[in-house]
């Protein structure tokens, strides 16, 4: 199966830990220049059980775009982390 | 195993031990003979170590795993060991003074700054060596990546002295240090061992509630550490939950709402 994703370089400082992190634990998945801001990094995988968490474990500086389905996965999981955390809305 | 072999056996270790000798299975000699013919051992040992470690490995088994085991999921090596580290490593137990001179980032070099080291450290997030030391001159804590160390220079310092700056050490590593619960979702409570072992770097205890069946992890870290235990909850992702931890659980929130922005959802 093939998983595509689009990560994003962080805009502030100088050195690039998204970059190096991917290139460094994105075993034999390939990276890709995108635009200035983003690189897209495209792996083939038997099943998504190791390469889901270390996705998600970017948080907004990863979005998948294929499989659409795990993208789907993603999107839920998140909303449903957000439900987690919302109560810190009032305190703030 | 019956008492007396018991007996007999306690007898030999304390044996071994009033001599100073240590019993090895076949199996960790094997092991060791394998760790020195990693490329990084012969800077990890002096030269007399290293060659008398050998010699006495010379008649042991060989275990090359590399033929039967393939590492998979594994992370590029950068440093496993820097030449540095043993004499560091002597500076500390020691208790010596230093004169470190150091590369600085946007360029240039900072030399002759006098002070203590006090800790090396491995950094999971870098995967670099560091060394932590304390700065007489700036009168605080500095971490330095050993790849970026040009010398070091051994000074005397008194042991009233390295006790005094030791002290000051501890106390702001104590005043950096901050503690989150997280909850495990009772749903992944099977999951439980996999999940700890996502927070293995860091220090934790872990209780559990017997009448909600519930597991709350106790983390302390210190400040500069939690962006690495963000991205550790975020990859167990629905199976944690920080219930203590105003400034995590606020920069989860954020994450959350900024993944979701990417995916182009509205807010709810």
């Amino acid at each position: 199966m093939k998983v595509v994703a689009r990560f994003f370089n962080p805009d502030r400082t100088r050195a690039n830990f998204v970059r190096e992190r991917v290139e460094a634990q994105g075993q034999w998945g390939t990276v890709r220049e995108e635009s200035d801001s983003t690189f897209l990094y495209e792996i083939t995988v038997n099943g998504i059980y190791e390469i889901k968490p270390w996705l998600r474990s970017f948080g907004s500086s990863c979005e998948v775009l294929e499989p659409a389905w795990l993208r789907k996965e993603l999107i839920s999981e998140w909303k449903e982390i957000l439900g987690y955390y919302e109560s810190v809305r009032e305190d703030l | 195993m019956n008492p007396f072999e018991k007996i007999y056996n306690y007898q030999i270790i304390n044996r071994l031990d009033e001599s100073n000798a240590v019993a090895l299975t076949s199996q960790e000699r094997a092991w060791l003979r394998t760790a020195l013919a990693h490329a990084s051992a012969a800077d990890a040992f002096t030269p007399e170590t290293f060659g008398k470690l050998n010699r006495l490995l010379l008649e042991e088994d060989f275990f090359d795993h590399r033929d039967m085991i393939v590492e998979k999921a594994k992370s590029k090596e950068r440093q496993v060991y820097h030449p540095l580290l043993r004499a560091l490593r002597r500076l500390i137990v020691q208790g010596k003074g230093m004169r470190l001179t150091s590369r600085i980032k946007r360029g240039g070099i900072k030399a002759n700054q006098p002070g203590l080291p006090v800790k090396l450290e491995y950094s999971m997030v870098k995967r670099e060596w560091y060394l932590l030391w304390y700065s007489s001159r700036g009168r605080s804590l500095m971490a330095t990546k050993l790849q970026s160390i040009v010398s070091i220079e051994e000074t005397a310092m008194s042991p009233e002295r390295v006790d005094e700056l030791r002290r000051k050490v501890s106390a702001l590593l104590e005043d950096r240090k901050e503690l989150a619960v997280i909850e495990v979702i009772p749903a992944y409570n099977a999951e439980l061992s996999r999940i700890l072992y996502a927070f293995s770097c860091f220090d934790k205890t872990v209780g559990y509630d017997e009448e909600k069946d519930l597991y709350r992890i106790r983390v302390t870290y210190l400040i500069d550490e939690s962006e690495f235990l963000l991205s550790k909850i975020r990859f167990l992702g629905l199976r944690v939950k920080i219930v203590e931890g105003d400034g995590l659980r606020r920069r989860m929130r954020e994450s959350a709402e900024k993944v979701l922005g990417r995916y182009g959802v509205e807010r709810l």
